[in-house]
């Protein structure tokens, strides 16, 4: 193993690491808009870990679920957005 | 032996910044300022690493997906997080001690 691949290994774990701060203020969080903005960052992150695996396993196809992804947590956010809306009118 | 030296550059800045965005959203005490802490986390730090993936490729259609993925996040991340925002102050999410300034308050105010 080259540093360059060590390296980013360790980029991945810290990545890890950082999902699992997320995943406490998750559990903790007060109220439901917190754990919303905390899937916000999750979505994130998630992105961030799959483009580095991408690199390090050398495969470009990874990077189409990147993608995915992207878009995904912008509908996600928005319809979270729409719903908590709709149930503070009634 | 160059390329590397960049893309690992940009990686560790990536990953650095999204570290500190995640020790944000833990120990920030309100969820406005957890917001502010996240939101420019969502917008930067993917787009180094996502970066640094288009030079590691170095081919067109990778770089052309990793535009596509830079310009939605750019693009849907503060419409997104405006929208959740603005839905908690009008929930009444509670405000840090703290806070010196709520200027959608004395808008509001003024108005009626």
């Amino acid at each position: 193993m080259s540093y360059f691949e060590i390296s980013l290994w360790g980029a991945l774990l810290a990545l890890v690491v950082a999902l699992f701060i997320t995943l406490i203020r998750f559990i903790y969080g007060p109220t439901f808009m917190d754990r919303v903005v905390t899937f916000d960052l999750m979505t994130a992150n998630l992105i961030g870990i799959i483009t580095l695996y991408a690199i390090v396993s050398d495969d470009e196809l990874l990077l189409d679920i990147a993608l995915v992804l992207a878009m995904i947590g912008f509908f996600s956010i928005t319809a979270f957005a729409y719903y908590i809306k709709k149930r503070s009118n009634k | 032996m160059i390329t590397e030296i960049i893309i690992l550059t940009l990686v560790f800045l990536g990953v650095l910044l999204m570290f500190i965005a995640s020790l944000g959203l833990f120990k920030m005490p309100d969820l406005f300022t957890r917001m502010s802490a996240v939101t420019k986390a969502v917008t930067f730090k993917v787009g180094l690493i996502v970066l640094s993936a288009s030079i590691y490729f170095n081919s067109f259609p990778v770089v052309m997906k990793s535009i596509l993925i830079i310009f939605l996040l750019l693009l849907t991340t503060p419409v997104s997080s405006h929208l959740l925002g603005k839905e908690a102050y009008e929930r009444k999410a509670p405000l840090w001690k703290k806070t010196l300034i709520d200027e959608l308050k004395d808008k509001k105010k003024k108005n009626n």
